[in-house]
């Protein structure tokens, strides 16, 4: 032990130190790849995932359901509050019930009276929230539902009240969705009733900014914030959340999904809009196809 | 190198640990934006393990677990695998300094070297172009992660029972596993 073999150590140590730049290297290529060509690299990611997913998923499923028990235990101490809370919530509830039941009806004449066809509905499938992105650079979760189960790259993801994020990676039987507070996501928006347009931006912030506001007319505290469905990104009419105004004045979103107890998540499949592209048969071929009459003479 | 079952047996916990370190971080609680995030229990884990018995921690594990990191976690693949495995390195080749010094220098080197990797992604997030954190969210990210650094040793001493080997049985590095 006291005098190690002098030639072997050396050689060693040069090959190991010759494996070490390679790896370092290779790691930095990749690092740079991803920057360079994000859709492969995270087709990459997405294939890692869905391999060693599955065991952790089988690893920490214990752990999670005891955690989320844990968190429920704690509940129970005000549940008292809770329950008085929830009484009162429910009177509102049922006059809200009411009014929406009547308006339905309302609604359904008048689409009858005027014979008007709607946009075929949206359909989703629904996945359960299994691990956080766990850092505190970036803002978003993997879903339990992927390629198999119809998921597509750039769908939305909402809870029962609001938008959560944007699928931004799908493998074969997981996906990853990128939340509306992270810093990497904007969405085109219009502000109801007002009707102005904007975009929201995350900031890792739970109250996003609005940005590139056209005007700042009618646009109030409390408003509601729905996706605009411009740039065909994200079907028209989904709730986001309210205009809250920070102490600056610049007016945010303050988000209506319940991000505090996210559990499950849907994610919205659409038909795609048909694109109209040439003119119809009645008024005959383009003008353009049409050979050129006076060329040369 | 005395006794190679027991050294595999401590590869595969070291593994094990490892992969621990990667999966409670991403249990889905606190999903709010404002919620707390984890210190980044991977770094600790390899820093203490590579201090301790570097031979049952080798490059190839410290690789494979910082790019499952980046991939399971969502950073950008390489970046953070590239600086754990330079940090790693770093405690290896400084593993003789930290012999028969007490444990609050240690700790002091382990934290200096997280502000230092943490100012060198921000270098190469830099030079690509690629946004970068707020400052007070990596402040509070770097403080979480060396208030931990304590209990992860703890943990590896007296209940894994990970320690530095005695002067008289520490290995030759002839036999060091890649």
């Amino acid at each position: 032990m006291a005098a190690p073999d002098k030639s072997v150590s050396h050689a060693w140590r040069l090959l190991r130190r010759l494996i070490l730049g390679i790896l370092v290297l290779s790691l930095l290529g990749m690092f740079f790849l991803s920057r360079v060509d994000s859709p492969r690299a995270e087709r990459i990611r997405m294939a890692i995932v869905d391999r060693f997913y599955p065991g952790f998923d089988w690893a920490l499923g214990p752990v999670t359901a005891m955690s989320r028990m844990l968190a429920d235990f704690q509940s129970y101490t005000r549940v008292y509050a809770q329950n008085q809370e929830l009484r009162g919530e429910l009177q509102r509830m049922k006059g809200w019930r009411e009014a929406a039941l009547q308006l339905e009806q309302k609604n359904a004449q008048l689409l009858a009276l005027n014979n008007v066809k709607l946009n075929p509905r949206l359909s989703f499938i629904t996945g359960e929230v299994t691990t956080d992105s766990g850092g505190p650079f970036s803002q978003s979760a993997l879903v339990n539902i992927g390629r198999q189960d119809g998921v597509r790259d750039g769908s939305a993801a909402v809870d029962g009240l609001g938008l959560v994020g944007r699928i931004v990676g799908v493998g074969e039987r997981t996906s990853r969705i990128l939340f509306v507070s992270d810093v990497n996501f904007s969405v085109p928006v219009v502000i109801v009733p007002s009707g102005r347009r904007a975009i929201v931006q995350g900031d890792n912030t739970v109250v996003p900014p609005i940005a590139f506001l056209d005007s700042q007319a009618g646009v109030q505290a409390g408003n509601r914030v729905m996706t605009s469905g411009d740039g065909n990104v994200f079907p028209a009419d989904i709730l986001i959340g309210q205009v809250v105004i920070d102490p600056q004045g610049r007016f945010r979103v303050r988000l209506a999904a319940d991000f505090e107890n996210l559990e499950f998540i849907r994610v919205l499949q659409t038909t795609p809009v048909e694109r109209i592209d040439g003119v119809g048969e009645i008024v005959g071929a383009l003008p353009a196809a049409e050979p050129v009459p006076e060329a040369g003479q | 190198m005395k006794n190679p079952p027991r050294h595999w047996s401590n590869m595969l916990l070291f593994l094990f640990i490892g992969l621990l370190g990667i999966g409670i971080p991403m249990i889905p609680m606190g999903l709010a934006a404002n919620a707390t995030p984890f210190p980044d229990l991977l770094f600790t884990v390899i820093a203490a393990w590579v201090i301790r018995r570097p031979d049952s921690a080798p490059m190839f594990l410290v690789v494979f677990l910082a790019v499952l990191a980046d991939a399971l976690l969502m950073r950008p693949l390489g970046l953070w695998a590239v600086l754990l495995l330079l940090g790693s390195e770093a405690l290896r080749a400084s593993q003789r300094a930290f012999r028969d010094i007490p444990f609050l220098l240690e700790w002091a080197y382990v934290a200096g070297l997280f502000v230092v990797l943490n100012l060198l992604r921000n270098l190469l997030l830099l030079v690509s172009f690629s946004p970068m954190p707020g400052f007070g969210v990596e402040f509070w990210h770097i403080v979480r992660t060396v208030a931990i650094y304590p209990l992860v040793v703890a943990f590896l001493h007296w209940i894994l029972r990970i320690r530095a080997p005695r002067r008289d049985t520490r290995p030759n590095r002839v036999g060091v596993v890649l």
